[in-house]
């Protein structure tokens, strides 16, 4: 059985293809501004990648993300909830608490023992805290997006960022920038400020090990280590790709529902 | 019986004692009412400390409820409110991680910030936990909304106290039984039997220092004024923890020697009084803005809402009597006496407040979590411009200065004399 | 089935506007209309006055910039809306508003009303926050002084028999809303959460024998109904003031069946009925709000009644999934959703919490969350 999971926000698409069990291909694209071209290239691109000729190879597609309604060629959508859990627990079965920061929104669900969906919170209204956040500061300070990962690494004092909202964050940073505060210092304040509100996102649905990270901003090894400060844990890594976790649980889920029809 | 750890009460003690030694040290005599409020304030909570060390009764109270009753049936009570307004004040950068832990637990963020530090502290679990709870539908939404939290975490019986919106004698007759339905409750829950005859001694000793506390408000109008406004945030703090004992008494008498001396040889509280400043708000805890109104600016505030209570004696004729008249004094504290009315509470009192004390300009502390002084400001600010009142109002959350620095408001403040007042 | 539809549509058409047919054509008679914020406010006093009770909605309205300019962006939307289609003379129509002590936003709404708006008649009440004896009787107190404002306002006289008489009629109205909540428990419920919603709105519009009419037809004609199958999950919505059908729709269009509520448009103001057998109408109107009815977040100490009435219900309506909704800024039910969830994970009751404004936006999101509640439930 070759199924597919297809993953659509308004930052990035990812598609993934598995076959028995095994992931085949998966391909990762920005994000066009009609949803359903974004869907349809980057699956493209996966069956491309699996040696796949068309769609009609997958017996079943489940789709994903923000704009989940608008992929054509899914079967049925599930809410990126389930599925960012879903594929958490399929890597890693030890996990616990999934921590998913993506472009624009960032969530946390808890899951139970048999990777079910215990509770979760979802902050989709406020950029803070999501990787639309880090490039906007990265800008302000002229840094590309990985550099401000790397240098708020190099900080032993990280700056103290008070502002809860990133149009605030901005004028705050340039205050600290005008007072000669150290770039990494300024790099790991935001870092540890990003982190701050994922915690508090965290203790809400309940801090239960092992935690672990996915979507764009699981990449971030700055974010990574605060967020570990913060949380006073270790997070446990998942293997490959961390933003191909939804579109992944996706895929699971597209088998589930292929197996049950026969 | 008490328990948990008082680590939080310890706290303030501690850093109240070193404030202590260092105005001791200073040899200004002008120091004589902050050392004598701080030693009272210190006495006060040692005792809850002790209480606690030694397994004792112990009632949370909410705002506004009469100390005079605890006197009396030797109760030790812990004023979750007060202590929140402490530990702000104490505490250099503010007590905000007790603010963030409420938050972490889905308690809404919008909830007013003290509740959110009561319930953090409580969850920290340095907060004695107490035997009974005395709450109220006083004085807004988020008292009622973050008591019905606060006695859900913890089990033990609650007294709510029903507050009506009115201030008629059919208000104060339904008050005065609230609160004697609040004495049976101790009564039955601690099994100690109320003693007349001792409630009236301490209702009388509560008395003479209302009467004292009354002359000093009426001094406090002169020009210049003769105390600090920081005094009146004294007076409040000792009057609601402690009236009803000598030494509060002994407190007020200091406090009108001083206002008496200090009018009488026409002395004012800073060299040069440039400004009147009505503080149309409660004390802001954080930002010592009492004594950086009068070092920076020589703006003095002669009266704010906290300070401005209604003379309210006891009647100790009768039981009744004196169940009405401590009653009463939930009325007429703070933001009870103003908030839960309609807006013309605020609007009568701060008009005549204003004229009373000869203000120059009226500051309105605006706390973001309360929602009733947002939704009254506009009105607040029409009433100032057809009077012709310069007006400031500061948005900030009085218990997070992570929301609105000091500074930030330091700012606004030195904008508004510079342009609105000092033209 | 075309008469079904019929009466149904007619119900549910007075949710969608402010002012519906009834209103119209009670105005047109001669008769005077007057509004009321909340249901803690007898509109049995009102109608025994020989007035239409109104209760305060904001529908229609698609912006807050006038309301705002008196209210603060610290307020409660339901309460911008309003006063924002206040300002733009929408309540025109209104002979008089009642308002109480609900919570800090309509208090002061009632403020501005005073002093800002032209409304012949306003009138606040002092509503106790606790159900003793004694506040029965300071109700009691308030609700007397009410009455003799109205009679003295409008120059009627409200007697002791008429009184009982409308709350007869209202008892009515609150048993045939009742028998028609009853058709919910079914395994295909036969009306939905948005039909339901709209139903209840419909009676706080239009005088209360019309309406009764409407609902014994309804009642009547439903049973020849298909209900409703095909769900993923059948939910309870609580909260606070809730008055918008097409967030109830947006809801069970995704599969989540809403069967049952504790809304004050829902068996908050339904479920119990006024006790007749009390000597004195007022007193009995008092009793009813202040101690017999299960007490909105409003009121202290009511979490464990109120906790226990969902249970009751989770259990005879078979809820799957209980969604605690409260309005930005609402401090009571912040605090009886941070309870309720804690309670309800604690049953192993799926329980979601959603913070909103008066208007429904942001209707990607609640899908979002909704549809992840929904999965949750069926992936347990």
């Amino acid at each position: 059985m070759i199924i597919g999971g297809c993953d659509v926000g308004s930052a990035t698409g990812k598609a993934l293809i598995m076959k028995n069990e095994t992931i085949i291909a998966y391909a990762i694209i920005a994000s066009t501004t009609k949803p359903e071209e974004t869907a349809y290239k980057v699956m493209d691109e996966a069956l491309r990648k699996a040696c796949l000729l068309s769609l009609q190879e997958l017996g079943y597609v489940v789709g994903t993300g923000y704009v989940r309604v608008k992929i054509p060629f899914a079967n049925e959508n599930i809410s990126e909830i389930t599925c960012h859990a879903k594929g958490a627990y399929w890597l890693c079965p030890t996990v616990r608490t999934v921590i998913d920061i993506g472009g624009q929104d960032s969530k946390v669900m808890g899951i139970d023992e048999r990777g079910k969906v215990r509770d979760f919170t979802l902050n989709d209204k406020c950029a803070a805290g999501t990787g639309r956040f880090f490039e906007a500061m990265a800008r302000t300070l002229g840094v590309e997006l990985q550099e401000l990962s790397s240098l708020s690494l190099q900080s032993e004092r990280p700056a103290h960022i008070t502002s809860q909202c990133s149009v605030f964050a901005e004028s705050e940073v340039i205050s600290l920038i005008n007072e000669g505060v150290d770039i990494v210092d300024i790099a790991a304040g935001l870092h540890m400020s990003v982190a701050g509100r994922l915690s508090s996102q965290v203790r809400s649905v309940g801090l239960v090990e092992d935690v672990t990270v996915s979507g764009g901003c699981a990449k971030n090894k700055g974010l990574v280590k605060r967020l570990e400060e913060k949380l006073g844990i270790n997070i446990r890594m998942l293997p490959g790709d961390p933003q191909i976790v939804g579109a992944l649980g996706a895929a699971l889920i597209a088998e589930e529902k292929l197996s049950a029809r026969t | 019986m008490a328990t948990g750890g008082a680590g939080y009460i310890q706290e303030q003690v501690d850093r109240q004692r070193s404030a202590l030694q260092k105005l001791e040290a200073d040899s200004a005599v002008d120091r004589k009412i902050e050392i004598e409020a701080l030693k009272c304030l210190i006495d006060s909570s040692e005792k809850i400390i002790t209480a606690v060390a030694e397994g004792k009764t112990l009632v949370w109270l909410t705002a506004g409820i009469s100390p005079e009753i605890f006197v009396t049936m030797d109760i030790q009570s812990l004023n979750l409110l007060g202590f929140a307004r402490t530990m702000t004040e104490l505490r250099p950068e503010g007590a905000t991680e007790f603010i963030d832990r409420a938050e972490n637990l889905w308690l809404p963020p919008q909830t007013c910030s003290v509740l959110k530090m009561v319930i953090g502290g409580i969850l920290a679990e340095q907060i004695p936990t107490p035997d009974l709870i005395i709450a109220g539908s006083h004085p807004c939404d988020s008292a009622i909304a973050g008591f019905e939290v606060i006695g859900e975490l913890v089990k033990v019986p609650v007294f709510y106290l029903d507050i009506p919106s009115w201030k008629d004698d059919r208000t104060l007759d339904y008050v005065g039984s609230e609160t004697k339905r609040m004495i049976s409750f101790l009564e039955e829950h601690t099994g100690r039997k109320l003693d007349i005859g001792r409630l009236r001694d301490v209702a009388e000793e509560s008395n003479k220092a209302e009467e004292l506390y009354l002359e000093v408000k009426e001094i406090r109008k002169a020009v210049p004024c003769p105390q600090s406004g920081a005094f009146l945030r004294m007076a409040f703090a000792i009057r609601q923890r402690l009236a009803g004992l000598p030494m509060a008494t002994a407190f007020f008498r200091e406090l009108l020697a001083d206002a008496s001396e200090k009018v009488r040889s026409k002395k004012g509280a800073v060299p040069e009084e440039r400004i009147r400043v009505i503080w149309a708000d409660y004390d802001m805890p954080f930002g010592d803005w009492y004594n950086w109104l009068e070092r920076e600016w020589g703006a003095v505030v002669p009266m704010s809402f906290s300070a401005y209570r209604p003379v309210a004696y006891i009647d100790t004729s009768s039981y009744d009597s004196m169940a009405r008249g401590l009653g009463q004094n939930i009325l007429h504290t703070g933001m009870t006496r103003l908030n839960r009315g309609p807006v013309e509470y605020y609007i009568d009192e701060f008009i005549r407040m204003y004229k009373d004390y000869k203000g120059d300009c009226a500051i309105f502390g605006g706390h973001v979590g309360n929602k009733a002084f947002w939704a009254m400001i506009r009105i607040l600010k029409d009433v100032c411009r057809e009077m012709g009142i310069p007006a400031l109002v500061i948005e900030a959350d009085q218990y997070d200065p992570r929301v609105v620095s000091t500074e930030a408001i330091r700012s606004k403040i030195d904008d508004f004399f510079t342009m609105m007042v000092l033209r | 089935m075309d008469k079904k539809i019929g009466v149904l549509r007619q119900l549910t058409q007075a949710s969608h506007t402010l002012l519906n047919p009834a209103v119209k054509s009670w105005k047109e008679q001669g008769g005077k209309v007057v509004g009321l914020f909340c249901s803690y406010i007898p509109e049995e006093i009102i109608y025994a006055a020989g007035l239409l009770p109104f209760r305060m909605r904001a529908t229609g309205s698609e912006e807050t910039t006038l309301g705002d300019t008196y209210l603060s962006a610290y307020n409660c939307t339901f309460t911008r809306h309003c006063l924002d289609m206040a300002f733009r003379g929408s309540y025109d129509f209104l002979d008089g508003v009642v308002f109480f002590n609900s919570c800090d936003h309509i208090r002061r709404l009632y403020d501005i009303w005073k002093r800002k708006l032209n409304t012949p008649f306003l009138h606040l009440m002092s509503v106790p926050h606790k159900d003793g004896e004694e506040q029965v009787a300071w109700y009691r107190g308030e609700l007397t002084i009410f009455k003799e404002s109205l009679e003295k306002h409008f120059g009627v006289k409200i007697s002791d028999e008429r009184l009982w008489e409308t709350i007869s009629i209202h008892n009515q109205t609150r048993g045939l809303q009742k028998q028609l909540y009853a058709l919910r428990k079914r395994e295909s419920p036969l009306i939905t959460g948005a039909e339901a919603l709209s139903i209840v709105i419909a009676g706080t519009t239009m005088p209360k024998e019309q309406y009764n009419e409407l609902l014994k037809e309804l009642l009547d004609e439903i049973g020849k109904q298909d209900g409703n199958s095909g769900y993923r999950a059948r939910l309870m919505i609580v909260g606070s003031a809730f008055d918008d059908p097409a967030f109830v729709k947006t809801i069970e269009d995704l599969g989540g069946l809403v069967v049952t509520d504790f809304l004050c448009f829902g068996t908050g103001a339904l479920w119990n009925s006024v006790d007749e057998a009390v000597h004195d109408p007022i007193e009995a109107l008092a009793k009813y709000h202040v101690s017999d009815r299960i007490p909105c977040a409003r009121m202290v100490g009511g979490h464990s009644r109120r906790y226990g009435f969902i249970k009751d219900m989770v259990k005879t309506f078979k809820v799957d999934g209980v969604v605690c909704e409260r309005m930005k800024f609402c401090d009571f039910w912040g605090s009886e959703g941070f309870l309720l969830r804690r309670d309800l994970q604690e049953a192993g009751i799926p329980a979601l919490l959603l913070e909103r404004e008066y208007l429904l936006g942001g209707v990607g999101q609640l899908k979002t969350r909704i549809q992840a509640f929904l999965e949750t439930i069926e992936r347990r």
